[in-house]
């Protein structure tokens, strides 16, 4: 992975102690609030419901295991003992002291890390495939242009106040497993006919109260041009945003005002006056510089026919096992090697509700070795609220799920009905309406029956505590969004959304339900699935899938009929 | 109208020679210039000053220099002043300034004035006006916090309007903040990249 240089190092330090100084000027009373909020936010703290949240940037999810234990230290030390993984892949402190949080960015930029940009009208962390580098079908790593990204983004002189935030997606394989759809600007490596690098670009995708599926605005962008390109369309937006309304201040407004061509047109012509072929025109040498940081891990060789006829013994002697295997586990590019899922949503642990995406301190230092132990000293974040270790020995598997399901990360339940993304919701945000972590619990309750979860098949079900989307509920096959009516609970369901290739939006089923109604209201919309989904030998039809051909009638009649 | 100063790029008090006045207009900001005067004070000066006057007055509704009545009274301006520029807020049209940019090439001053801290079209004007080849002062006036100086900075600002507190008070650390970051217009800035 990439490795701060003196600059990145120095950089980081500069940026600790500007804070701190700023937070003294502010304790003091000397820098006016309204100017000291958008400051913390950039530093990625939120004044929260009990206390301050600070969100520490994990770019393009990428974590090495020295990194993970500081933050498990950090938990130790400044906060509760756990954080808390998002769908953009950083990790949230949610009970640190204001007057501490420098000492704590102090304490990450030693292991070259920080909160740099986690929040605020600016351009925020990149993210990326979790399979990015070992995927089969990649066109190319997405994570070189990731950093050349994160380096432009980070303190961009320009785009520091912006209209409202930004967020930036890349992946390399058709496959999208980042939601870049629905972000500000999804980018898709592309190769052209003459072989050559270059992105589909994306532009105006979002969620929150006016979700919104982004439009290709170039189907290939040659690659040199990624940063000038990316310029114009941060210069436009900055611009002709609007200013007026927080709630249409995002690009998709503005695109959406315009359409896609005529927001195409605006960007080429700043692009073509000012900028393009300009210096920030990317060379080879830089994209062999950036692709050095990348590079493959020292991968053994195996005898195939050993590994999977051990691999067959160990999954037919232990049911368990298999399940994992079949759920957690995903294909490498490179034979013998598989990549393994760590599912952050253990549902109920002795009787505890476990929130999706958190994480105690002595389970990221125990994950800190395992990955040291089978995974070359890498993690990383997906956009499930989940962990990835991408380079692991299909002959240690074994040894290794045993010592996940010891540390309660090795639920077999990715893509299944529970490996929900939740957002922490009332309980903890001062933005949501409603809590979350009380209808996740009741949903575990109801779906308890590993077994019926497999049948169902992959469903993505997401739960936001408002209508800000944290937890993308617009995308989920089923979502859930908290609303507050006379200060009640109630929740209001809908069907059919996706945030992969074909991404779109959900329709809303109906009028909201009241808290103890969400998991039988689920447990109804599951048994339409089951009734009418049409199998044979080799499909089963998927939720989506049936949505998309039976309509939400159906399901709106069982549940309100 | 005395309670403001110039600071230059370095963070250093230039308001004793900063001769700059701005022609009072309806629409005229607070502390655009260390003081205004009228057309009609103008006109009966004895000695040249130098003068301050709003871009978007002179412009016509297709965004160019307007020519008729306005031309001849932007030739009078220019007798009477010994060096002339131009203010711009930000709901100055970003297309304009390319479409005036020879004119703007002759300005001795830009001033752009950012009407509160949020709002950051004023970095993108600066840098615009900086990619379109303009080489004199770019004044930042305004809400802009001293926090935002050292971004200003890099988007090509070479000197700031500040209020009297922030002024007196020491604020070289504004000026000198994040040293080493980037300042957006060069790949080959970026830390991969730089040989340093």
């Amino acid at each position: 992975m990439y490795q701060y240089n003196y600059a990145d190092q120095t950089l980081v330090e500069e940026r600790v102690a500007q804070f701190r100084d700023q937070t003294e000027r502010f304790l003091a009373g000397e820098l006016p609030e309204e100017q000291f909020l958008p400051l913390r936010l950039q530093n990625g703290l939120y004044i929260q419901r009990y206390a301050p949240m600070l969100r520490i940037a994990v770019p393009y999810g990428l974590l090495a295991t020295y990194q993970l234990r500081k933050l498990a230290e950090i938990t130790r030390k400044y906060d509760k003992g756990y954080g808390h993984f998002t769908t953009r892949t950083n990790m949230q402190l949610n009970w640190p002291k204001l007057e501490e949080v420098p000492d704590i960015l102090a304490e990450l930029a030693s292991v070259q890390m920080h909160s740099i940009q986690t929040s605020g009208n600016c351009i925020r962390n990149t993210t990326t495939d979790p399979y990015a580098g070992i995927h089969k079908e990649e066109i190319a790593d997405p994570r070189p242009y990731c950093e050349i990204i994160r380096q432009w983004s980070t303190f961009h002189p320009e785009f520091a106040f912006l209209p409202r935030k930004f967020k930036i997606a890349v992946i390399g394989t058709a496959k999208d497993r980042a939601a870049t759809q629905v972000h500000d600007i999804g980018l898709h490596l592309k190769k052209n006919d003459a072989g050559e690098l270059g992105f589909e670009v994306i532009v105006g995708g979002g969620l929150g109260r006016t979700p919104v599926i982004g439009k290709t605005i170039n189907t290939f962008l040659p690659r040199q041009h990624l940063l000038s390109y990316l310029d114009a369309i941060l210069r436009v937006y900055n611009l002709h945003g609007r200013r007026d309304n927080k709630f249409k201040a995002r690009i998709k407004i503005l695109v959406d005002s315009m359409g896609g061509p005529a927001f195409a047109k605006l960007v080429d012509a700043e692009w073509e006056a000012n900028i393009k072929d300009g210096p920030l025109t990317l060379t080879d040498a830089n994209f062999d510089k950036a692709s050095s940081y990348f590079t493959e891990p020292d991968y053994l060789s195996f005898d195939a026919l050993q590994v999977q006829s051990d691999l067959q013994q160990q999954l037919e002697a232990d049911k368990d096992f298999a399940n994992w295997y079949q759920q957690n586990t995903v294909a490498h590019k490179v034979a013998g090697y598989r990549a393994v899922v760590i599912s952050l949503k253990a549902g109920l642990v002795d009787g505890r509700y476990v929130p999706s995406g958190d994480i105690t301190e002595s389970q990221m230092d125990a994950l800190a070795d395992l990955a040291d132990e089978y995974s070359f000293g890498e993690l990383r974040g997906t956009y499930q609220q989940n962990l990835v270790f991408a380079d692991v020995q299909t002959n240690r598997l074994y040894e290794l799920w045993q010592q996940l399901a010891a540390l309660h990360l090795a639920r077999p339940n990715i893509n299944t009905l529970t490996d929900m993304i939740v957002c922490p919701g009332w309980d903890f945000c001062s933005l949501a309406n409603a809590t979350t972590h009380n209808i996740a619990e009741q949903i575990e309750k109801q779906f308890n029956d590993l077994d019926y979860l497999y049948d169902l098949g992959e469903i993505r079900l997401n739960m936001s505590g408002c209508m800000n989307a944290c937890a993308h509920h617009h995308t989920g096959d089923i979502g859930i969004l908290g609303v507050d009516k006379k200060g009640e609970y109630w929740y209001q369901i809908s069907l059919g959304g996706n945030s992969s290739n074909d991404a779109k939006l959900g329709k809303i089923l109906g009028k909201a339900v009241p808290t103890d109604a969400v998991a039988t209201t689920i447990q109804k919309i599951i048994d339409v699935y089951l009734e009418q989904r049409v199998s044979n030998d080799n499909d089963v039809e998927g939720f989506g899938d049936l949505v998309d051909r039976i309509g939400i009638a159906p399901f709106k009649e069982k549940v309100y009929g | 109208m005395a309670n403001h100063h110039v600071l230059d790029s370095h963070g250093a008090d230039i308001s004793g020679e900063d001769t700059w006045q701005a022609l009072a207009t309806a629409q005229l900001p607070d502390g655009i210039a260390l003081s205004n005067l009228t057309l009609l004070e103008l006109l009966h000066k004895q000695e040249k000053v130098n003068v301050l006057v709003p871009l978007a007055d002179l412009l016509n509704a297709d965004g160019k220099l307007a020519n008729g009545l306005l031309e001849q009274v932007l030739d009078i301006l220019k007798q009477h002043s010994s060096r002339l520029g131009v203010w711009i807020t930000s709901n100055t049209d970003a297309d304009d300034l390319s479409d005036v940019k020879d004119f703007l090439l002759t300005q001795d001053l830009i001033v752009i004035h950012v009407p509160s801290f949020v709002d950051g079209r004023g970095f993108s004007f600066a840098q615009t006006l900086r990619q379109l080849g303009y080489e004199g002062d770019i004044r930042m006036a305004g809400a802009f916090g001293r926090d935002q100086i050292a971004y200003l900075l890099r988007a090509g600002a070479t000197s700031f309007v500040l209020n009297e507190h922030d002024a007196k008070s020491d604020i070289s650390q504004a000026f000198t903040a994040l040293a080493s970051s980037y300042d957006g217009r060069d790949a080959s800035a970026l830390p991969m990249f730089s040989k340093t």
